[in-house]
């Protein structure tokens, strides 16, 4: 989702004006960008279907509240980032319960994605594979950097809307993307295993 | 090492962050920092290619209409509320064979239910159901009543006669 939503094209804006087309059309176009942005962050496809849903009844319900000063794709991505936290939270209480602790630190997991790469040098590997890889590595990044890519990389917000959805400095969501990049280039076999993770 | 991770969250954010305006940003003058850019570029591009690829929804339109249906296509009416409980039953049935098996066997219990009830009252009167009022009914007493006394006179015996006692007054007992 880029700038096809702001200014006299604000879904939720028209919305509170009472014209529903717009919010009609937003649900239209950018449902599935939704569902990529819960999915990525690790929801299966039926969780990311009902967080998709969710979020745009939220948007809806709240429209008349909604505070046209920041632009709509922040607004929307905040409001998803939130369902996304409360769901994260709700499923660790249940897998805290269901599972004991992992055996593998994810540092490990990174190392071993990377070896799986180099034990096949040179060969083509298929673009499923591929895919299955960078998803996996995707899953193992701390969520924090995991967010800032999303948003970052997937979604093309700047770093300012980022760090405002986020409610962090733009320093701290630049040192994130780099930390998310690096860590997924390292498990994808392309850069040699430099030092550890992320300060900020 | 710093140095780099420094250069590459610039050159991260340069590729993120474009101007503005859609102008072209400025070229770099060291060209060892453009192929690092390059090669960050197309790692980000080849990313977003195959990340995307495998985000859609299994019914795109199905969930497009359920979203709207509960938006601004939303029915207030009574007809539009019996469409969403049954389009949610139809979803939960659809995604659980235990769901399945549930609600056949609660439907089985149901369409039972009359055919027995028609069977003990009708076919086959083993038993009658009668509801009357008890007029002369009185509650049990609390505490058990009193044993009836036996028949007959009491046998009391004779009194032996009691010492009389005088009341004497002070002026007697002087005289005494």
């Amino acid at each position: 989702m880029k700038d096809h939503w702001e200014d006299a094209a604000d879904p939720l804006a028209a919305l509170a004006a009472g014209d529903g087309t717009l919010f009609e059309a937003f649900v239209r176009a950018e449902l599935e960008s939704f569902l990529g942005f819960f999915q990525r962050l690790g929801a299966t496809r039926a969780e990311a279907e009902d967080l998709a849903q969710d979020l745009c009844l939220k948007l809806h319900q709240h429209a008349q509240q909604y505070d046209r000063q920041g632009r709509f794709a922040a607004y929307a991505f905040r409001v998803a980032r939130n369902l996304w936290i409360d769901r994260t939270r709700r499923r660790a209480v249940r897998r805290a319960e269901a599972l004991g602790p992992r055996e593998e630190g994810e540092a490990g997991q990174v190392e071993r994605l990377a070896d799986r790469t180099q034990s096949e040098p040179g060969s083509v590997l298929a673009r499923r594979e591929e895919a299955e890889r960078l998803r996996e590595a995707l899953g193992l990044l701390p969520e924090r950097q995991r967010l800032v890519f999303e948003l970052g990389v997937m979604q093309e917000l700047p770093y300012r809307e980022i760090g405002e959805i986020l409610e962090i400095p733009v320093g701290t969501v630049k040192s994130r993307m780099f930390h998310a990049v690096r860590r997924l280039r390292e498990a994808m076999g392309i850069e040699e295993t430099g030092e550890g993770g992320e300060v900020a | 090492m710093k140095d780099e991770s420094q250069r590459d969250e610039e050159l991260l954010e340069r590729i993120l962050n474009p101007a503005r305006g859609g102008g072209d940003p400025e070229p770099l003058e060291d060209p060892r920092l453009e192929r690092r850019q390059e090669d960050l570029e197309i790692f980000l591009a080849d990313c977003r290619r195959v990340l995307r690829a495998d985000s859609t929804a299994s019914d795109l339109d199905g969930l497009t209409s359920r979203v709207l249906d509960r938006t601004t296509r939303e029915d207030l009416s009574l007809r539009g509320d019996l469409r969403l409980v049954g389009g949610f039953v139809r979803r939960r049935l659809r995604s659980s064979v235990w769901m399945r098996l549930v609600a056949a066997s609660l439907l089985l219990h149901l369409l039972a239910l009359p055919v027995l009830a028609l069977y003990a009252f009708v076919f086959e009167p083993r038993f009658t159901l009668r509801f009357e009022r008890w007029e002369d009914y009185r509650p049990a007493p609390v505490y058990p009543e009193a044993t009836a006394e036996p028949p007959g006179e009491l046998e009391v015996p004779p009194l032996e006669e009691e010492p009389k006692v005088h009341e004497v007054g002070p002026e007697q007992v002087r005289e005494r």
